[in-house]
């Protein structure tokens, strides 16, 4: 890329930013206020929301709009959360370790097969996943973090994030196949 | 973990990915109708203070971008080094040459110009300077104070007008060895004096660049102006006064 080129880029990435904002800071707002009821607080996590969001202006610009806006409310949650989480010091701030009866075997690959058909599976469970499960899989599939963001967003050792993303992943595909077998 | 199990928990991401894709789309469907219904709705605002920050940050964000790049620039590997006569008189426009005490302490400059930019280089040993009064004792009409930022390496500051056009000072110290670069390819560039020191005015599309070393102070200025006249950019680097505390 020549000089000339960047430096446009950047105007147009300042233009895209600016855009960005106007079109979803209400929605950066509300989604604040769900875990923030101090105006000050909420101000600090837009700020740093936005923070997070401008290094990944060359992700964000060549997202559809639903996802766009699915990445923006993922961020701005996951800063809610790990501001709560500080101002609260008799919070825990890593992820517990699961003390569940949820086996940590993995599926059958033909149960797996069955269950990428079933499209909204996953959307039904979500809201029954642990918060810090739906944290780890939002930060690794849809804010497309590395292991590394992902060990610093939760505070726990990067040498761990594999094993629990195994854990997050298998809790869901058996509560999907739960919900199946309901059926 | 076995080969089998190495495919296994591979397949399960893969899968997974797939998944959430669905999910994060059913979820932006359902942001995108909360967000519309907000920006439809009159009755929620948005403070004025918190939109004013959260542009402050967006722009200070991408001035430290543009600030980073031109260093970035100037790491890569030099194809070719050349002295530009009318840069030259820089290191000679001070006390440099009446007094030998004061040129064994004067931090000296290198100019070197590449295919990509031009760098300022410091070459000496550094002044034990202390900290730099950067005073601005004219602004165009419109303009007022943006943001501004100080540590010990970089003073700088940033106007605004209410129609776009930004006005900044970036003052910034130099060490033996470390350097400086600026964009001049493909820009139209000439010499002019300010505060009685040889500067280069450096003009580019809609933007205007203008830098000087003060070798007293052991620092390289630089005013920058985005869609702004030329000649209110050069008077209000005129108008710019840089001082030891």
């Amino acid at each position: 890329m020549s000089r000339k080129e960047y430096k446009d880029g950047i105007s147009a990435e300042k233009l895209f930013m600016h855009s960005l904002y106007n079109e979803f800071i209400g929605l950066m707002v509300m989604t604040a206020k769900k875990y923030e009821s101090d105006p000050d607080e909420v101000d600090d996590i837009i700020q740093d929301s936005l923070l997070k969001l401008i290094p990944k202006i060359s992700i964000l610009q060549g997202l559809e709009r639903c996802i766009l806006a699915a990445y923006i409310v993922s961020t701005v949650r996951n800063t809610a959360i790990n501001h709560v989480k500080k101002k609260h010091i008799t919070m825990k701030h890593h992820v517990k370790e699961e003390i569940s009866d949820i086996p940590e075997d993995a599926l059958p690959l033909d149960e797996l097969l069955i269950l990428r058909e079933k499209k909204n599976c996953l959307m039904q469970i979500w809201a029954i996943l642990p918060e810090d499960d739906r944290i780890l899989l939002e930060g690794k599939y849809i804010l497309g973090y590395t292991d590394t963001d992902l060990a610093n967003e939760l505070k726990i050792n990067p040498n761990s994030i594999r094993m629990k993303l195994t854990r997050a992943r298998r809790k869901a595909f058996n509560l999907m196949t739960n919900i199946e077998g309901d059926r | 973990m076995t080969r089998r199990e190495f495919l296994q928990e591979r397949y399960e991401d893969a899968l997974f990915a797939l998944l959430m894709d669905d999910v994060a789309t059913a979820e932006g469907e359902k942001a995108i109708a909360e967000n519309e219904n907000l920006n439809n709705n009159s009755n929620i605002s948005i403070s004025a203070d918190l939109q004013q920050k959260c542009r402050k940050t967006i722009n200070r964000s991408f001035s430290s971008k543009r600030m980073h790049n031109t260093s970035r620039v100037f790491s890569k590997v030099v194809t070719r080094i050349a002295v530009i006569a009318l840069i030259g008189t820089l290191l000679f426009t001070t006390a440099f040459a009446a007094s030998p005490s004061f040129r064994t302490k004067t931090l000296n400059f290198m100019i070197e110009v590449f295919d990509e930019g031009t760098a300022f280089r410091a070459t000496g040993e550094q002044l034990d300077t202390s900290n730099i009064e950067i005073t601005t004792n004219w602004l165009p009409d419109g303009f007022s104070l943006a943001d501004e930022l100080q540590n010990t390496a970089v003073t700088w500051k940033q106007y605004q007008s209410q129609a776009g056009q930004l006005l900044e000072i970036n003052v910034r110290k130099l060490s033996e060895g470390d350097a400086t670069a600026f964009d001049t390819e493909d820009a139209k560039t000439e010499g002019i004096t300010i505060h009685g020191y040889t500067a280069m005015k450096i003009t580019k599309n809609n933007c205007v660049q203008i830098i000087w070393t003060q070798e007293d102070l052991g620092v390289v200025v630089e005013i920058f102006g985005e869609n702004v006249e030329d000649d209110i950019t050069i008077c209000f680097a005129e108008n710019i006064s840089i001082l030891p505390k």
